[in-house]
């Protein structure tokens, strides 16, 4: 059965990043305080970038479950870590977990025990800074995660298949991505082909479409077109997203529509979920 | 439709991450005495430092009152009747005497419900006493060569699971992280998440366990005392392999590896699995005989499986260096027939997938003389000191028959060593190996046929990859073509419309004017009818000539248009005929020239004076008429204009149709051809896989035949000779 091999250090898999960095993604995106969809992207892979190390972190350190790209495309298309992992593609877990380009202190407003809250300020590391400048050449993103993924599969052929996550906000500025999103999806391991999962982040507030089984009811041909590029969730997500409280079925693709700053959360940790770290 | 799923979902935990930050303010997240404020380990950023499973991080706390270190477990999934669990397995580790454990490896913990704040909510935590130990996987890779400390571990670690099972105790994740080897080199058991103990009989189980150390017949609902059994064998077996050959831990192990020696895949199919292979091929008993045992309990129940501590000796503390069977586990504990212990219980298995395990050798060269051996021994002086005699003796005699009786000792010593069984074992051996190895593929052959098949079908891949924008391209194109076709036609049909509709002014007038001609011409022709010779003839033209006239057909002036002047041959003068008005010519006797002349002038006069009264204009009703027809045409003609917009936008429509059609068709085929190439790559890493792991059995067989090949180089007719007097 695909999708079922074990995650390890001997067999890790590789998850890669593609963020939409163009001019739009400085349009704020609805929430409790108004902020750019920008920031909003690049603070939730950073908290993700986070949890991984965390979920991976053993006696001895980072545990290389997971090797971790970073690719932003807007004005050009290229590794959007910052600091010492600049320029980089996939990089282990263990290398990024001990390197953010800076951790940031940030005030965070906290119970204080006796029924109050209380204002204290929390680290928070960083691995990459929002960008908003230039089109959306989704095409060339992909066709670049095409090549990270076919090295990968031929380096690790045993690995859970690699997991490419788009987060987008607009429509492809070079041509129709099917094609180049099929490309990806024709890699596989022996445990089954690479998963392109797409997140559309909106600015327009209205009610999210997560985790859609039909491209029935979306609303034009660019989100159809998004959904017909996603890849269905392997069942161990499945059931993941189902304990979370999403609704899904057997033919559930990992595609979000309309993504609030929530679903963005939720998705990123419903994407990345592991079979089982050994 | 982040709508809520039918069956309510589990209560959410906070992730490892949530609690690392909360614990970056231990004054504020905690409540206990003992942990507010305490001080957690940190990572090179600063960040609180975890360790984290499946269902939790833990943290190392230093108490800021006590100065004591804990290991504080913050869950990250929900567990059902988790406090219940844990309160069950507190009170039952409790009570356990710590003087009549074989070792001091329970800790203790203490449940705290409420403990930690994360967020707006407060969560439980566990808190553990920390200890200072390592796992047993990093232990072996620093100790596996030290075979008696190897020995001596797996001796206590089956006391240990003799503890277990005396008090009803069942770990369920038993495995290389959670036996942890402590300073004095005792075993500490850690992570009781999973704990069976009798009072949660009846409950579930909360997990499977490490994959690597589980039956392939363990399931999700199995929780009582016998979860441990097979993970018990299998870490013994480990160890007692270790501590037999230390080459092992190098050979079967891969650093980092989540294993001791055996995976699951060992477990699950034993035939295509290097490491079983290998220890059931092992030249010591021991090892063969416990990977058998191994490999035959995979296929068993858990309930029958027998435990590791009923087929141990109870006390152990010699080192077990020796390799030779029946081995230091012959005691005999719960054992039947004089078998060692571990062969006891031993339940038929499926049929073994080869033959490794029997073909071993063991151990090398001859052993045990027969009668036959000595024989041949006491033989040998005997003949030489026979030869000896007949050529001191001074006998004549050919050499054949003084070396009689030296050929007969060699001869006789051939067919002593001969009947050796040790000979016809280690060929048989040799044989079997030889015969597994031919059937494995040549690895490197294989290798090199998988690449190139790769390399072919990655070529037809890019080519296609490749097509496919073209062909867009060609559809696109086709559309553009039919489009732009469409266009010219309706441009081309608009403008000759257009002209057929500028023309309609000019066919009005003309329709008018010929109208008109046409009445004048009918009038004058009216007239010219009616003016009849014999009413007012001509001047000259009598009733003779005119009856003459109406013979041939001429009565009015409408029925002749002139005249033409004609030579008369027989007078030599000029005489003329008529013209009728078909054209024809008729001479009329006694018309001559000037009768001709003087008709015609008649003629004329008429005509010019009905032209003179000939109507000047048309009609009202003529000329509405007229104009009805153009404006009929005209509104003809709009409509032709009009229609042809549908009709272009009508041929539009189709070639969109037909590029939507070809499009859906092509992107159709580009996807199963996606998909086909993934299915074409997935199995190129199955190859890829199982060529890895055959290179493996292929590298132990190759060593094992080489193996074979040094014993029976032990087994020559020298090696034989020196046996039979030495003994080995």
């Amino acid at each position: 059965m695909p999708y079922t091999a074990e995650i390890s250090r001997t067999n890790p898999t590789s998850i890669i990043f593609l963020v939409d960095q163009s001019t739009s993604m400085s349009d704020p995106i609805g929430g409790e305080v108004p902020q750019q969809k920008a920031d909003v992207v690049a603070d939730a892979i950073n908290r993700l970038l986070t949890e991984l190390s965390v979920k991976c972190a053993k006696e001895e350190g980072v545990r290389d479950y997971f090797h971790v790209a970073v690719v932003g495309y807007g004005a050009t298309v290229g590794s959007a870590f910052a600091g010492s992992l600049g320029g980089r593609d996939i990089v282990p877990l263990s290398e990024v977990a001990d390197n953010p380009a800076r951790v940031d202190e940030r005030s965070k407003k906290v119970p204080d025990g006796a029924g109050g809250l209380v204002e204290t300020s929390v680290s928070f590391p960083l691995w990459m800074d929002p960008v908003a400048h230039g089109g959306t050449p989704m095409n060339r993103a992909l066709q670049y995660a095409e090549s990270l993924v076919s090295g990968w599969t031929e380096r690790y052929p045993a690995s859970f298949p690699p997991i490419v996550i788009n987060l987008t906000d607009g429509e492809s500025t070079d041509g129709d991505p099917t094609a180049a999103a099929e490309a990806i999806t024709s890699h596989a391991t022996a445990d089954g082909a690479a998963l392109l999962f797409n997140l559309h982040v909106s600015a327009a507030g209205g009610t999210p479409t997560a985790f859609p089984d039909t491209a029935d009811g979306l609303p034009d041909s660019y989100a159809r077109t998004l959904f017909s590029m996603s890849s269905p969730l392997p069942s161990h997500m499945r059931s993941y997203a189902a304990s979370q409280g999403q609704r899904v079925s057997e033919t559930t693709r990992g595609f979000v529509y309309n993504a609030d700053i929530t679903t963005v959360v939720q998705f990123l940790d419903i994407g990345t979920r592991a079979t089982e770290l050994r | 439709m982040s709508v809520r799923s039918p069956t309510a979902p589990q209560p959410q935990f906070p992730s490892g991450a949530a609690y690392a930050e909360a614990l970056q303010h231990t004054q504020l997240c905690f409540r206990h005495p003992e942990l507010k404020g305490a001080r957690p380990d940190l990572t090179k950023l600063g960040l609180p430092r975890a360790i984290s499973g499946a269902f939790a991080s833990v943290f190392s706390l230093t108490s800021a009152t006590s100065g004591q270190r804990y290991a504080v477990k913050c869950f990250t999934r929900y567990v059902p009747d988790q406090e219940r669990r844990y309160q069950a397995i507190s009170a039952r580790l409790a009570r356990l005497d710590r003087a009549e454990l074989s070792q001091p490896w329970n800790l203790g913990f203490e449940y705290l419900p409420d403990a930690i704040s994360v967020g707006q909510q407060r969560y439980p935590v566990l808190k553990m006493e920390w200890i200072e130990a390592v796992t047993l996987s990093s232990w072996l890779d620093d100790n596996h060569a030290d075979r008696f400390a190897v020995d001596r571990l797996a001796d206590r670690f089956a006391a240990l699971t003799r503890d277990l099972s005396q008090h009803e105790i069942a770990h369920g994740d038993l495995q290389h992280g959670n036996l942890l080897v402590a300073g004095d080199d005792t075993l500490r058991l850690v992570d009781y998440d999973g704990m069976y103990v009798p009072d949660l009989a009846g409950l579930g189980g909360t997990e499977r366990g490490h994959r690597n150390y589980q039956s392939p017949l363990r399931g999700n609902d199995d929780f009582g005392v016998e979860l441990d059994r097979f993970s018990a064998w299998v870490i013994f077996m480990s160890l007692k392999a270790i501590a037999t050959d230390p080459t092992l831990w190098n050979r079967l192990h891969q650093p980092s590896g989540e294993f001791l020696l055996l995976t699951e895949e060992d477990f699950s199919s034993p035939g295509g699995s290097t490491g079983l292979q290998t220890l059931l091929a092992h030249p010591d008993q021991l090892v063969s005989g416990l990977a058998d045992r191994v490999r035959s309990l995979a296929f068993q129940p858990l309930e029958l499986l027998p435990p590791l501590s009923d087929t141990i000796p109870k006390q152990r503390t010699a080192p077990t260096v020796t390799t030779t069977s029946p081995g230091p586990a012959a005691a005999p504990a719960g054992g039947a027939g004089g078998l060692p212990g571990w062969m006891t219980g031993h339940v038929p298995s499926p049929a073994r997938p080869t033959s490794t395990a029997t073909v071993s050798t063991s151990p090398d060269g001859f052993r045990g003389r027969t009668a036959l051996d000595v024989a041949t021994a006491l033989l040998w002086p005997l003949l030489l000191a026979m030869t000896g005699v007949l050529l001191m003796a001074g006998l004549p005699m050919p050499t054949a028959v003084a070396g009689a009786p030296v050929a007969a000792a060699l001869l006789l010593t051939a067919f002593a060593r001969s009947r050796r069984v040790e000979r016809a074992q280690a060929r048989a051996a040799l044989a079997g190996l030889t015969q597994q190895l031919g059937r494995l593929d040549e690895p490197v052959k294989a290798a090199e046929k998988l690449r190139k098949e790769k390399e072919k079908f990655e070529a037809t891949e890019s080519e296609r990859s490749a097509a496919h924008p073209k062909e867009q391209d060609k559809l696109t194109a086709r559309y553009h073509a039919e489009l732009k076709e469409a266009e010219q036609r309706k441009v081309r049909k608009q403008r000759e419309i257009d002209k057929k509709i500028g023309k309609l002014a000019e066919d009005l007038s003309k329709a008018l004017l010929k109208a008109l001609t046409d009445k004048q011409n009918a009038y004058v022709r009216d007239r010219l009818g009616r003016r009849l010779i014999a009413d007012s003839p001509p001047h000259g033209i009598g009733p003779t000539l005119a009856a003459r006239l109406a013979a041939v057909g001429i009565r009015s002036a409408a029925d002749f248009t002139g005249y033409r002047t004609v030579q008369n041959n027989s007078f030599n003068s000029t005489g003329a005929v008529l013209v009728i008005s078909n054209g024809r010519l008729v001479n009329v006797t006694g018309i001559g020239e000037a009768k001709a002349i003087g008709l015609d002038v008649w003629r004329r006069d008429v005509v010019a004076s009905a032209v003179a009264r000939q109507p000047k204009a048309l009609g009202t009703a003529e000329r509405q008429q007229i104009e009805q027809g153009i404006t009929r045409r005209r509104a003809q003609l709009t409509d032709q204009r009009s229609a042809l917009e549908p009709a272009t936008e009508a041929l539009r429509v189709q070639a969109r149709k037909k590029l939507e059609d070809g499009r859906s068709r092509l992107t159709q085929k580009h996807t199963l051809a996606g998909q086909e190439a993934a299915r074409q790559r997935q199995e190129f890493s199955q190859r890829a896989v199982t060529l890895k792991q055959n290179r493996a059995i292929h590298e132990s067989l190759s060593a094992s035949v080489e193996a074979a090949r040094m014993s029976l180089r032990r087994l020559a007719y020298a090696h034989y000779v020196r046996f039979i007097y030495v003994g080995r």
